[in-house]
C-alpha cells in the first residue's frame, strides 16, 4: 500500500525543510566573518544577501506549522530527500552572486557538489576567487559531510521532535552512543580533532613550501576539510597537484582514510577496542577493494611511458585510488591526462575505486565496503547451501561491531543498492556519451558524480550542456541519500500529482 | 551486551586515535610496499 500524503504532512514537511534553510543561512555567517576580516566587502554583500534570502525562505517555510510537530517516518524521508536539494538552492545564492558562476544553474551544480562531498566544480577563475567564497565551498564540504540533518541536530535547532526520524532517513541507521544527540555530537567530535590535527600539519608543510602565513592556514584548513569529509574541491584550479609534495599527498591520504571509516568503528577504537578495525567485515572489505585495485592500477600505469621510474608511478598510482576509493576527489593529474597518460587498466581500476567507495556511516559515497562485504559472504552462503544435503540448515556469520547472522533481509537490501547504484552509473555514462564524449571518460565522469568523489577527466566544465550538468546534480544528490529517500520523494509526489487529477475529472 | 556497547568512547580517545593513526600509516605503508613489488616487475 502506498502511504498518501495529507495537507497536514505538507505543513510538517516545509517546517521541517524551512528549519533547515534557516540553519544554511546562519552558517553563511562563516564566510560572512571570513570577507569581513579580510575585507573583501563585494563577497560580503553576497553572504548578507544569501542569508537574508535564506533565512527569509526558510522562516516562512518553518511558519507553516508549530513548533515540535512530530515527524513520522515517512515525512523524515521527504524531509531528509528535499533538505539537500533545499540546502543546495540555499547555499548556491552567495556563489550566483559572486560573478565567477556562469549562471545560477552553475552555481547550484557547485552547492550541490560541496554539500554532497563530490568535489566537482563549474567555478570560472577559480585562482583568482575571494578567499571568503573558497571559505563557503569548503565550508559546505563540512556541513553536507556531516550530514545536514546531523548538523542541525547538533547545533539543536530545533528538531528535538523528528531529530531520531531524520537521522535514520538520512542512511545513518546505526546508534552510536544511546541518544541521537550524543551520536551526532560524537561524530562533530571526532570531526574536529581530525581537522585541527589536520590542518596544523597542513599548515607547516605549506610553510615549508613557501606559502605566507595565513594563506598557509586557510589553505591547509581547506585541504583538511576537503580531505576528512571526503570532499575535494580545492582552492587551485590545479587541484592537490598545485602543492607539488610528497608529504601534503601523505597527511591528505591519512586524512582520507580517517574520513572513509566508519564511525562506528571509530567509536569502538576510541573505546579501546582496537580489534575491530582487524576483524570487521567492512573494514576487510574496504582494505580488500584497496589493495587489489592498487595493484592492477600499478600494473597499468608500469605499461604506460607517461610516468618516469616507480616513485611517480607509485605517488600516481596509489594516492589516486586512495582518493577514488574513499571518495574525496582530489587528483594530482591534469584532467587531460585521464584518457592521454593514465592507460586503460589504470583508469578502469579508478573507476572501479569510486564505484565502490568507502565505508557506510562515514562521509564516503559509493555502494559501500560494507555491502560488498556482505554480497561477498552471501555468494559464499549460497555456494555452501548448494553442497550441503537438502535437510540441513546453513548459516552465514559476519563481524560488524558484533558476530551477526547473513539474513535474507541483509543480502536483499544490499543488493538493491548495488543494482540502483550500477543503474545510476550506467545511464550517466550513456547520456555523456550521447551527447559525443567518449564513453570511458563519460562513465569515468557518471561514477564520480553518483559515487560523490569528484575526479574529473574535463568533462565537467562551464561549456558542459546544461541538461548534463541536471543529470550529474541529480547523481550527486541520488548518491548521497543512497536512492531510498529521493524514491520515497519521487513517490509521494507522483501519488500526489495523480489524486489531483484524479479530484479534477471527479469535479 | 548493550551496557557493555554504549561505553563512553571519550574516554581513552587520545589512544585510540593514535592506535587508529598508527594503523592507517602502517595500511598505507602495506599498500605502497606491495606496489612497488609489482611495478619493480612490471
Amino acid at each position: 500500500m502506498w502511504v498518501k500524503l495529507d495537507r497536514r504532512d505538507a505543513r510538517t514537511i516545509a517546517h521541517y525543510t524551512g528549519l533547515l534553510i534557516v540553519g544554511v543561512g546562519l552558517a553563511m555567517v562563516v564566510p560572512l566573518v571570513t570577507a569581513l576580516v579580510l575585507k573583501e566587502w563585494d563577497p560580503a554583500l553576497d553572504y548578507l544577501m544569501g542569508m537574508g534570502l535564506s533565512c527569509a525562505a526558510g522562516m516562512a517555510l518553518a511558519l507553516s506549522s508549530p513548533p515540535n510537530t512530530p515527524l513520522n517516518r515517512t515525512n523524515a524521508l521527504i524531509v531528509t530527500a528535499l533538505a539537500w536539494l533545499a540546502a543546495s538552492l540555499a547555499a548556491a545564492l552567495p556563489l550566483a552572486f559572486s560573478g565567477n558562476y556562469g549562471s545560477y544553474l552553475d552555481a547550484l551544480f557547485d552547492a550541490m557538489s560541496g554539500l554532497t562531498t563530490s568535489g566537482l566544480t563549474l567555478v570560472q577563475d577559480l585562482d583568482h576567487l575571494a578567499m571568503s567564497h573558497n571559505m563557503w565551498r569548503h565550508f559546505t564540504h563540512l556541513i553536507g559531510g556531516q550530514g545536514i540533518v546531523v548538523a542541525a541536530v547538533s547545533i539543536a535547532i530545533g528538531l528535538r521532535g523528528g531529530a531520531m526520524s531524520l537521522y535514520i532517513a538520512e542512511g545513518r541507521d546505526e546508534k552510536i552512543l544511546p541518544n541521537v544527540v550524543h551520536t551526532t555530537r560524537f561524530i562533530w567530535f571526532v570531526t574536529a580533532v581530525y581537522v585541527v590535527l589536520g590542518t596544523v600539519a597542513l599548515t607547516v608543510v605549506n610553510l615549508n613550501l613557501g606559502m605566507e602565513t595565513a594563506r598557509s592556514g586557510l589553505h591547509a584548513f581547506w585541504a583538511t576539510i576537503a580531505t576528512y569529509d571526503t570532499g575535494g574541491f580545492g582552492p587551485q584550479s590545479m587541484n592537490a597537484l598545485y602543492y607539488h609534495s610528497w608529504v601534503f599527498e601523505f597527511i591528505t591520504v591519512i586524512l582520507m582514510i580517517g574520513g572513509t571509516l566508519n564511525f562506528n568503528l571509530h567509536a569502538d577504537v576510541w573505546r579501546g577496542d582496537r580489534k575491530e578495525l582487524f576483524r570487521n567485515i567492512e573494514a576487510r572489505a574496504w582494505g580488500s577493494n584497496v589493495l587489489i585495485l592498487v595493484i592492477f592500477s600499478t600494473i597499468g600505469l608500469a605499461a604506460t611511458t607517461a610516468f618516469n621510474g616507480v616513485p611517480e608511478i607509485l605517488r600516481k598510482g596509489v594516492y589516486h585510488i586512495f582518493s577514488a576509493n574513499t571518495g574525496t576527489g582530489h587528483q594530482t593529474l591534469y584532467a587531460a591526462q585521464w584518457a592521454k597518460d593514465y592507460g586503460g587498466l589504470a583508469m578502469g581500476a579508478v573507476i572501479l575505486a569510486m564505484a565502490f567507495g568507502g565505508m557506510a556511516s562515514s562521509t564516503a559515497g559509493g555502494i559501500k565496503a560494507l555491502r560488498l562485504g556482505l554480497i561477498a559472504k552471501g555468494i559464499v552462503w549460497r555456494v555452501r547451501e548448494s553442497l550441503a544435503p537438502p535437510s540441513a540448515v546453513i548459516k552465514q556469520r559476519f563481524h560488524h561491531l558484533d558476530d551477526r547472522d547473513l539474513t535474507d533481509s541483509l543480502l536483499n537490501s544490499a543488493f538493491m543498492v548495488f543494482i540502483l547504484y550500477m543503474f545510476s552509473y550506467i545511464t550517466g555514462g550513456l547520456i555523456g556519451a550521447a551527447y559525443g564524449y567518449p564513453i570511458g571518460d563519460a562513465l569515468f565522469e557518471s561514477v564520480s558524480a553518483a559515487a560523490n568523489v569528484g575526479l574529473s577527466t574535463g568533462i565537467t566544465n562551464p561549456a558542459m550542456p546544461a541538461l548534463l550538468k541536471i543529470v550529474y546534480i541529480v547523481q550527486m544528490w541520488a548518491g548521497r541519500l543512497e536512492f531510498v529517500a529521493l524514491l520515497a520523494l519521487f513517490a509521494s509526489l507522483a501519488i500526489a500529482l495523480r489524486r489531483r487529477r484524479a479530484g479534477r475529472r471527479s469535479a | 551486551m548493550e551496557v557493555m556497547r554504549f561505553h563512553s568512547p571519550y574516554r581513552h580517545w587520545i589512544s585510540g586515535l593514535l592506535s587508529e593513526l598508527a594503523v592507517f600509516i602502517g595500511f598505507m605503508m602495506f599498500v605502497g610496499l606491495v606496489a612497488y613489488l609489482v611495478a619493480l616487475v612490471g
